[in-house]
């Protein structure tokens, strides 16, 4: 009798644990006192299987682990990350031991030191929720990269609990393109529409486009366009050409100054590897296939050939100016002019550890290599150093313009890859064309959401950095975000996140 | 004739000469074991086994199912679910699968006792699954998994009370789920990866004895316990032994208490075991003698790792001799205690070093023909060694009686 007693105590008693969670949880909400904080995430993905149903998966700057002094703090011990509003965002201001404030200007946020034994160090893993169940009817709702709202409380028990969750208006999402204005207004921003995050909605691999001026430091109204863009030039009789993608290769359209079609749009196969301001493009055609060699052709905007070359080079396209091209591996760069049947060589550099490189110009490359960013004049055999490597904190991408600007980006040490989730912040070099570079200020970045699927007729998708000066400032958009930096004062002005339109909608 | 029959042959006969029974009790005692023993009462236990075997298999796997789907049930609703319906489901379900299983248990309805057992391990599925979700639902972010080790303690008692095998492994994986919690919280080793499951050791070393002091209480479910401690503890000393984990990296400096704690609570805790253990088995020196074998190396294992800090993630020979030694030691141990179970566990695990060693020394000296021929060899030779050792192993217990 006493076992079929004891056995009655046991078996009863799991519900009652489970009541115990509801009573504390219930506590750590009913009794909040604390201020509701909002802070930025962005939809990182729709996780989540048949057996465990869907989940979003959020990142932010608050909701990332640190890197932390491994001789301050021990593997296993609760310290809080501390975070300061400054310009309307959450910044890191370090981790320590103890602390609770919880504000509208600082946040202590509860978060436990973890060793890490591949990378070595320790870090700090917040204590807050980053991953939330679903239901069906919401995924659906859900655009990639979406930027989410949180409203967030401290909890009468001390854990930080979400009260609400808002999806923002329309993110900014992909830019294709950032042009000068011909008429010496504000640049023009081509964009990718963002498409559902839930990979299994048919509707996240269409995506479509829209243009739009930037007005007073923000994205104006939105032209939408039949495509996702791929790039844009301003023509030399002050008209826009933007390239759109097709099911098959891309459609180009001629608008005018009011970003109006001002002609008809244009069906061009093949892969587009350069658009000039005479209205010439350079397309990839031909290959793969048995037979079917790779060829760059040159075609106006009729889409009558102007020249046609073979390409065997299996090396990285760098990029083509005029009738100059360039190509590299990691070690070997070669200039190329497109004159002929065949590409002819006309320079050749053997450098260590290349990591990316652009042209400046027809005779101009410049390059990231181990000994730093360096500048290769057709003709000239010795490099000219730039920025020496000791200048900036690693080694990092390189982008043009059509102007010969130049942006070097690196990603700053201790924060994790743009492709990963993690705390990514940036520095950013720019160089005026024929000047010297300018150290600009460390820059948070958007972690980026890769696509499931294109519909760019199999141009690559636009992620290489855009950017434009106007007015001596610097626009820089990179994955979801634009980075808007004072050149003189060489000081971050903003970052354009959103653009116009689009209503508010509630997550949970 | 069975191994038992000759032992207890052997006893009678023993008790005859000494005088303590006489012929004619000798005579009759020996008939009943004959007939106990013997052939056809031999074939009709091996009969009933193979049927209940067959009702245990299905019961056991269609249990299994019923708690996927549970918590599958659980994870894919639960985002649809609003807030008080994932209290109300999170505290009624567990509630109701037990309420089921103590019907189907209590004394005078003892139709179907197996049934209850499955309920009440239904009941274990749902309240991890709820506890999980509940957790998540009202963010709280455990810094410690003391809900999971009560949880884990209370399904062993429900185990024990209701004669459950199967809610017993829920409960020693939900120990070792908890564990491993703790083991990552304050060492950072990831449950995957296993850098260091030094602590594993001693998890399975407190399990191994936790069953050694519940054979009183049942001595199937004790069997269990045995081989899933002996499971664990090996396991992780075949990571140990493991040159792919081998990671050239120092212990983390600083280490707070918590972690520390973590690494030797279970071998202090074993240590407490074995010594409440040896006290019930005075007298029984091959007990103490077999339980320190084991015990002893993980124990020099502990302090080499822990006091070494330069090799805290490395592997080295002291590791691989250790492993094939604490593999050896659990076989024998095994054989001393009566358990089948720790023995099969033990040798299956020499014969994985075995393997493990062949295949890192001899794999790129030898064609590949001479090296599984001449592994296979190897492993019939222990299989032929180890059958020898248990035969001599009986006939001197019978001889000794």
């Amino acid at each position: 009798m006493r076992k079929q007693t004891a056995l009655r105590v046991a078996a009863l008693a799991p519900p009652v644990l489970l009541a115990l969670i509801v009573l504390a949880g219930e506590r750590n909400r009913g009794g909040d006192q604390s201020t509701r904080v909002e802070i930025g995430a962005s939809a990182r993905a729709i996780d989540g299987t048949s057996y465990s149903g869907p989940r979003l998966m959020l990142s932010g700057e608050v909701l990332e682990s640190r890197e932390v002094d491994e001789k301050r703090f021990s593997p296993g011990s609760d310290v809080v990350l501390r975070y300061r509003k400054s310009g309307g965002e959450w910044t890191f201001a370090g981790a320590q031991t103890g602390g609770h404030e919880w504000n509208e200007a600082t946040l202590d946020i509860p978060a436990r030191i973890k060793a890490a034994p591949y990378a070595g160090g320790v870090k700090a893993e917040p204590l807050v929720p980053r991953e939330f169940a679903i239901p069906d009817s919401t995924v659906s709702r859900i655009r990639r990269g979406a930027r989410v709202i949180l409203a967030l409380r401290r909890g009468a028990l001390g854990d930080v609990w979400v009260e609400s969750a808002t999806q923002t208006g329309d993110a900014l999402g992909v830019v294709a393109a950032l042009l000068a204005d011909p008429g010496g207004g504000p640049p023009i921003v081509l964009g990718r529409a963002e498409t559902p995050l839930d990979p299994r909605n048919p509707a996240s691999r269409e995506a479509s486009g829209w243009a739009a001026r930037l007005v007073d430091g923000r994205i104006g109204a939105v032209t939408p366009l039949s495509g996702p863009p791929i790039d844009g030039v301003v023509l030399s009789d002050g008209r826009l050409l933007f390239a759109i993608g097709a099911s098959r290769g891309f459609d180009l359209s001629v608008r005018d100054a009011d970003l109006k079609a001002a002609g008809e749009v244009r069906h061009f196969d093949g892969i587009l590897e350069a658009l000039t301001a005479e209205g010439s493009l350079w397309i990839r055609e031909g290959g793969p296939g048995p037979g079917r060699g790779v060829k760059l052709v040159r075609r106006d905007l009729s889409g009558a050939a102007t020249a046609e070359v073979a390409l065997n080079d299996t090396k990285a396209l760098l990029g083509i100016r005029g009738e100059a091209a360039a190509f590299a591996d990691s070690s070997l760069l070669v200039r190329y002019r497109l004159d002929g049947k065949a590409p002819s060589e006309t320079d050749r550099w053997t450098l260590d550890e290349i990591r990316s490189g652009c042209l400046l110009s027809a005779d101009a490359i410049a390059v990231a290599a181990r000994k730093g960013v360096l500048l290769l004049t057709a003709g000239v055999k010795e490099p000219t150093i730039l920025l020496e490597p000791g200048a900036f904190p690693s080694t990092g991408d390189l982008f043009a313009d059509r102007v010969g600007n130049l942006l070097f980006v690196t990603g700053v040490a201790g924060t994790a890859p743009r492709q990963a989730a993690g705390a990514h912040r940036e520095r950013l070099f720019f160089r005026p064309a024929g000047g010297t570079f300018l150290g600009l200020p460390e820059v948070p970045a958007v972690e980026e959401v890769v696509p499931a699927a294109s519909a760019s007729g199999g141009n690559p998708q636009p992620s290489r950095r855009r950017f434009v000066v106007w007015n001596g400032t610097l626009f820089d958009a990179s994955h979801g975000q634009m980075a808007v930096f004072d050149l003189a004062g060489r000081k971050l002005i903003t970052r354009i996140l959103e653009r116009a339109g689009g209503r508010p909608e509630r997550i949970f | 004739m069975s191994d038992i029959r000759q032992v207890l042959e052997a006893h009678v006969r023993d008790w005859s000469r000494a005088g303590l029974l006489d012929d004619a009790q000798r005579d009759r005692i020996l008939a009943d074991l004959a007939i106990t023993y013997g052939p056809a009462r031999a074939r009709e236990d091996d009969t009933k086994s193979r049927f209940s075997a067959g009702v245990w298999i299905l019961l056991s796997l269609g249990t299994a199912a019923m708690a996927a789907a549970l918590a599958v049930w659980f994870a894919r609703e639960w985002g649809d679910w609003g807030r008080w319906t994932r209290v109300l489901l999170s505290l009624g379900i567990p509630a109701a699968l037990a309420l089921v299983g103590l019907f189907f248990l209590q004394s005078g309805r003892r139709r179907f006792p197996a049934l209850g057992r499955v309920f009440l391990t239904l009941t274990a599925i749902a309240t991890l699954s709820a506890t999980q979700l509940l957790l998540e639902a009202y963010d709280f972010h455990p810094r410690h998994a003391i809900l999971s080790f009560v949880e884990a303690g209370l399904f062993g008692v429900m185990a024990f009370l209701a004669d459950s095998a199967l809610l017993l492994w829920a409960a020693v994986i939900t120990l070792s789920v908890a564990f491993g919690f703790e083991v990552y919280a304050g060492w950072g080793w990831t449950w995957i990866a296993i850098e260091r499951p030094l602590p594993f050791v001693g998890l399975g070393l407190v399990i191994i004895l936790g069953g050694l002091l519940a054979g009183r209480l049942s001595r199937r479910l004790a069997g269990h316990l045995l081989a899933a401690g002996t499971l664990i503890a090996e396991l992780a000393l075949y990571a140990l032994s493991l040159k792919a984990f081998d990671f050239h990296q120092p212990r983390p400096t600083g280490t707070v208490l918590g972690a520390w704690l973590v690494l030797f609570t279970p071998f202090l805790l074993a240590l407490a075991l074995l010594a409440v253990a040896a006290r019930r088995r005075r007298g029984e020196d091959s007990f103490a003698r077999a339980a320190v074998i084991p015990l002893y190396s993980m124990l020099l294992l502990v302090a080499l790792s822990s006091l070494w800090p330069g090799r805290f993630y490395e592997r080295s020979w002291v590791d691989t001799v250790l492993f094939t030694l604490v593999t050896i030691a659990g076989a024998l141990f095994g054989v001393h205690i009566g358990s089948a179970a720790v023995i099969n566990v033990s040798v299956v695990f020499f014969a994985i070093d075995v393997f493990s060693r062949f295949s890192e020394w001899f794999w790129e000296e030898m064609p590949a023909v001479y090296f599984f021929g001449l592994m296979g060899l190897l492993l019939i030779s222990g299989g032929i060694a180890l059958e020898r050792v248990r035969r001599r192993l009986i006939r001197r217990i019978g001889e000794g009686a």
